[in-house]
């Protein structure tokens, strides 16, 4: 019989684990690159940093995979830790929530300036 | 239903358990996935502050200068390498590299060790 879940028990979120922390570390170091090279850090310099298309997309990477990770992360910690059903799914929402809220606000960081 | 439940194993008294190196390695590795996330909203804000105007820039940077906020920050920076360098670990394990008993102990140690390295380094960069 299929579990009510899925028919993979776990495994997807073990890829999506690894996956992220993959994207996550390159995303990670591509950008530790860019901010090495400008040791001399001002507002200008600074705010010009995030007008480049590179170092916005490898921005919102780095958070949209730390967010997918930590997702899967916290939920493996609540399955551990958090036994009465109602507050893992209480917790298990609150977190989901902060994590989306999250990815859509480094959007708006990243975009509400133009040009 | 509830005999059936009761004989069900239960999760581990972690603190009344004297754990392993490689233990501690991975329960860090949780505690210190726990903290990013907390920190992550921090993070951000700052982040969506130092871009609105010079004023906030500078304001993000005088708050960055407090030593209470500096231990924070040296706390997060333990975090991310710990949780990077344990990450490391359990991918390699992942790719059955270095599974023995004798080179997992070996590892967790390296993990510990390197990640309180970093943080140090980053203390001496920040305080001397």
């Amino acid at each position: 019989m299929k579990a009510a879940t899925g028919n993979h028990g776990g495994t997807s979120g073990w890829l999506v684990q690894r996956y992220t922390a993959v994207v996550g570390l390159l995303a990670g170091f591509a950008l530790w690159l860019f901010f090495l090279r400008r040791p001399e850090m001002d507002f200008q310099s600074w705010h010009g940093l995030f007008q480049k298309t590179s170092v916005r997309f490898l921005v919102w990477l780095l958070v949209t995979s730390i967010c997918l990770h930590a997702w899967i992360g916290l939920r493996n910690v609540l399955m551990d830790y958090a036994k009465p059903l109602a507050v893992r799914q209480g917790l298990s929402l609150a977190i989901s929530l902060v994590l989306i809220l999250c990815v859509v606000w480094v959007t708006d960081i990243l975009w509400r300036m133009n040009g | 239903m509830d005999k059936l439940r009761n004989t069900r194993p239960v999760t581990l008294p972690i603190l009344k358990l004297h754990l392993p190196l490689a233990g501690w390695a991975s329960l860090l590795h949780r505690v210190s996935g726990v903290l990013l996330f907390l920190a992550l909203p921090v993070v951000l804000y700052a982040l969506d502050m130092s871009l609105r105007s010079q004023a906030d820039y500078e304001f993000v940077l005088y708050t960055l200068a407090f030593p209470l906020v500096q231990l924070a920050v040296l706390l997060l920076v333990w975090a991310l390498t710990h949780h990077l360098f344990a990450g490391f670990r359990h991918i390699f394990m992942d790719m059955h590299w270095g599974i023995s008993l004798h080179a997992s102990r070996r590892s967790a140690r390296v993990v510990l060790i390197a990640s309180l390295i970093v943080t140090g380094l980053t203390a001496w960069s920040l305080f001397a």
